[in-house]
């Protein structure tokens, strides 16, 4: 092809191309509707469960089996929990799941941190042993935990269930936090070593604040964890240590099943877990992913 | 300030050894560079300095006093990191000051020595910042800025400049040579970068798998280098060996397998016959006419504007660089007539690489 052939073809080859050009903005715009629309349909169905509990929490208990959206909203399932043991078994949980998060990170985190920093032999096997705590499911260690705890007198007393849920987030605790203290330069630590700091400081002032987005995120897991714990709390507590969980399911009785209060402890229940993580999500979305990609 | 000694140094890693008894005395307000490729211990030797790595065995002096079995932050050590190491989570002023802070200084106090680090440094607008906020120049300021902060006997430097870019380098070399006159403070900095090392220091140690090579100022390692691994390490573009005998019978001069003679100014130690390697730096080729000299053949031509530098293959088959302050004309190719001076060549043994002239 000439250099004549190709100024004559180039404009009709241009206008070719400007032709479809509203068409593939139209199908860019609408395929950004019909994404939003997908991801409104999944949040739906993801939500629906949730969703259901909170307006059933609100729904007048007669017309607890009703489908009809419309009602006239109630704090009578509430206002009910308030006069039972409900509020008790509130506060159990929060205590107990408060006391073992504390506990757990208080010992697995310098754990963590020395297996990070401390070359030692069979460094990797202790790492790999405290994993295996938690490689057996937990149905497998309620009898001895029965037992332990009827001879120890710690059945039923909220400092017994922080201890079983803090054999179980250690584990979770020394790993995690392992990755975060990895993900801090060794060589931060020794300049803090240079500009005066001892080993407890250079960890306090320097390390663990680069670690809290981790930290931040353990914890959540670990407190999470010990909340919505059914299982143990069912066996090894009776009265004294019910915890929410338990007390929910108490509302299924011999007589009836109290569906507004089971909706509205449900609802509680959910509570402090949504106010934790919409308050640390940001970290928590930072620590869930570190180590993923290079900073 | 203080002297800085390291007697009979020896580092093992499990059964490895990585420094085989280091002996280096540094003057009080001395700017020492240890030098050497990768792997020869001159990091391993910087952090023992600092205590970061114990020693296997030796004695490490600052200022007279034993400090094997001191903790870092006991030494009245500063050290600046090849990364920076600045504390992420705080400001300028919080990292410059936190050394302060540890000593228990009183805030007025630490903000004054801040401030006059700031201005030192040209940092006084940089305070509030964060380091991710800052460039690599603005970071490594900060870095030398919590040096000097804590007025130290010594200062360490482990290849602070590596991670700049070559403009950038050159300017940080520069103000990094006039804080040590302006402070005048012991300094061991480690580079592997003989560039640096030179410019910078007032000695060199030049290390090699864990031992010393040559010790001494950088026109004195250049001039007479100890062996030829000194010769060869620095000086840039590197010094030209040539293979061949010993010829004294006659005028002293290295003879090569295929016959090409290499003057020598004076008879040098060695006995007639022996293998030895010639070294001539690029710079220290002369042109010569026609038919006189080392016949050689252009292969490329690099000029850098301060010089031109050849490179040629001789008779023979040798490839050799020679770089020329004057412009020359010549093009890939070309016939090159050259003579190495003989009163700037080196003579080393060809087995044991030890000085012979």
């Amino acid at each position: 092809m000439t250099s004549a052939d190709a100024t004559l073809t180039l404009p009709a080859s241009l206008t070719a191309a400007a032709l479809p050009l509203p068409a593939t903005r139209r199908a860019g715009w609408l395929r950004r509707q019909a994404r939003g629309l997908v991801a409104i349909a999944l949040l739906l169905v993801v939500m629906f469960p949730f969703l259901w509990l909170v307006q059933l929490a609100f729904k007048p208990g007669a017309e607890i089996f009703e489908d009809s959206l419309l009602f006239v909203p109630t704090l009578e399932g509430f206002r009910s929990l308030l006069q039972g043991n409900f509020l008790k078994s509130f506060w159990n949980s929060l205590a107990v799941s408060t006391l073992s998060t504390g506990l757990s990170l208080l010992i697995g985190v310098p754990a963590a941190y020395a297996l990070t920093r401390w070359q030692f032999r069979g460094r990797r096997h202790v790492a790999l042993w405290i994993l295996v705590t938690r490689m057996a499911p937990p149905i497998a260690f309620t009898i001895p935990f029965f037992l332990a705890y009827r001879w120890l007198g710690l059945q039923d007393t909220i400092a017994g269930l922080a201890i079983v849920y803090l054999t179980f987030n250690l584990a979770i605790v020394i790993w995690l936090m392992q990755t975060f203290f990895e993900a801090v330069p060794t060589a931060l630590e020794e300049a803090a070593y240079i500009d005066g700091c001892v080993v407890w400081q250079a960890f306090w002032r320097i390390t663990l604040p680069l670690a809290s987005p981790g930290l931040a995120a353990t914890a959540v897991l670990c407190f999470i964890f010990s909340w919505n714990d059914f299982f143990y709390a069912l066996i090894l507590t009776r009265t004294n240590a019910i915890t929410a969980p338990v007390a929910i399911v108490n509302f299924l009785q011999y007589e009836g099943w109290e569906w507004t209060k089971i909706a509205a402890s449900g609802t509680l229940v959910m509570f402090p877990v949504v106010i934790f993580t919409v308050l640390v999500r940001t970290y928590l979305v930072r620590g869930l992913t570190a180590g993923g990609v290079k900073d | 300030m203080a002297a800085l000694s390291l007697h009979q140094i020896v580092k093992h890693y499990g059964s490895t050894p990585v420094i085989h008894g280091v002996d280096i005395a540094i003057q009080d307000g001395e700017f020492v560079a240890l030098v050497g490729p990768s792997g020869c211990g001159k990091s391993t030797l910087l952090r023992a300095i600092a205590g970061l790595e114990a020693i296997s065995s030796g004695e490490i002096r600052l200022g007279g006093r034993l400090i094997n079995d001191v903790a870092p932050k006991d030494r009245n050590i500063a050290m600046v990191f090849q990364n920076y190491a600045l504390y992420p989570h705080m400001t300028v002023a919080q990292n410059l000051g936190f050394s302060l802070k540890l000593q228990g200084e009183d805030k007025a106090s630490i903000q004054r020595r801040v401030d006059e680090v700031a201005a030192i440094l040209g940092l006084e607008k940089l305070l509030d910042r964060t380091p991710r906020q800052l460039s690599g120049g603005q970071r490594q300021r900060v870095a030398m800025g919590r040096a000097i902060v804590r007025q130290p006997d010594a200062f360490l430097f482990d290849e602070p400049l590596s991670n700049l870019d070559a403009k950038l380098r050159v300017q940080v070399r520069t103000e990094i040579k006039a804080l040590h006159q302006r402070l005048g403070t012991t300094t061991v900095y480690v580079t592997h970068d003989q560039v640096e090392a030179m410019t910078l220091a007032d000695r060199i140690v030049v290390l090699k798998d864990g031992v010393v090579e040559q010790v001494g100022a950088p026109l004195e390692l250049y001039d007479r280098p100890a062996n030829a691994f000194v010769a060869g390490f620095i000086g840039s573009p590197a010094m030209n060996f040539i293979p061949g005998r010993l010829h004294l019978d006659g005028a002293a001069r290295v003879v090569t397998d295929d016959g090409l003679h290499l003057p020598l100014a004076q008879a040098p130690q060695g006995r007639h016959g022996d293998s030895v390697l010639y070294g001539a730096r690029p710079e220290h080729f002369a042109l010569e006419a026609s038919g006189d000299g080392l016949a050689a053949q252009v292969r490329a031509v690099e000029p850098t504007g301060s010089e031109t530098q050849v490179a040629v293959r001789l008779e023979g088959g040798h490839d050799i660089l020679a770089a020329f302050r004057d412009r020359i004309d010549v093009r890939p190719g070309d016939a090159l007539w050259l003579r190495p001076v003989a009163a700037q060549a080196h003579l080393f043994d060809a087995t044991s690489g030890a000085r012979l002239n």
